[in-house]
């Protein structure tokens, strides 16, 4: 019932091999950079993670909008999935975050305005989990925490535009996409790095991303037999 | 000039990456398991 499909596990290995492959590009290809030495090689790591958790957090609003719209358990379970994997990509860019910082800018931590609001979202992704584990309706429990998810998703656009308006500790983007065109000083070679890093990233939050969902579904129907629910269609009925 | 303080920090970087990519399939393979087991 629970084997993994024979595709989910060529794609996975295909996953993992990139990831060695972005691994080599980012510790061995990467020449050093002329201010930050060697430390350069931290930053595909953490953008890495860093973009894929705000894509993430995003999806997970998604599919939380669409539970509240259209009530269909799916959706949850989706938006669910979306959001614990968020959470561990988000816990990871903090935490390389810290460790390029103390090398290169001498804290591990500062409360400037970007770092500030990742551990905000890092406090929100927790306590959605927290309410969803307060809440034992599948119904009310998925449409209360829909809305944190709404709320966390808010929290977005000002962590992405804090390094721009604050100008504290965090550095600005070398890497951006506004209405004034992409603006980029990053040399070529790091800036291939990077997206490659940032697709491979992708790639593996797909992949937890299938896994998480099955077993979310799973779940849900286990539990609608235990408690004698009816699934019907796209509907838990209580 | 090989900088060890430097490469210290960048695989302690990577090394938390690939721990947490591992941890969290762990993770995600004991619950599957879990679930097979009831």
């Amino acid at each position: 019932m629970t084997k993994q499909p024979l595709w989910l596990s060529i794609y996975g290995f295909i996953t993992l091999a990139l990831i060695l492959l972005g691994m080599y590009l980012a510790l061995v290809v990467s020449p050093p950079d002329a201010n930050m030495g060697e430390l350069i090689r931290m930053i595909f790591a953490h953008v890495a993670v860093a973009w894929v958790g705000f894509l993430a957090v995003f999806l997970s609003a998604i599919y939380a909008m669409l539970f509240l719209w259209r009530g269909n358990y799916k959706d949850d379970i989706k938006a669910v999935a979306h959001a614990e994997i968020a959470l561990v990509f988000t816990f990871l860019t903090i935490i390389s975050g810290m460790t390029w910082s103390k090398p290169t800018l001498g804290v591990f931590w500062d409360w400037d305005a970007k770092l500030t609001l990742t551990a905000l979202l890092a406090s929100l992704l927790v306590g959605y989990f927290i309410v969803r584990g307060l809440l034992d309706d599948p119904e009310r429990r998925g449409r209360i925490s829909a809305v944190v998810m709404i709320i966390v998703l808010a929290s977005l656009p000002f962590n992405y535009m804090a390094a721009k308006w604050f100008r504290t500790l965090h550095p600005a983007k070398s890497f951006d996409i506004s209405s004034a065109g992409l603006s980029d000083t990053m040399s070529p070679i790091f800036r291939y790095i990077l997206l490659f890093n940032v697709f491979v990233t992708a790639l593996l939050y797909i992949y937890y991303f299938i896994q998480r969902n099955r077993i979310g579904q799973l779940e849900a129907e286990k539990f609608a037999k235990e408690t004698d629910l009816d699934i019907k269609g796209d509907h838990i009925h209580v | 000039m090989f900088n060890f303080s430097q490469w210290g920090w960048v695989f302690f970087a990577w090394g938390q990456l690939v721990i947490t990519y591992i941890a969290y399939q762990l993770y995600l393979l004991w619950r599957l398991k879990k679930l097979e087991e009831n």
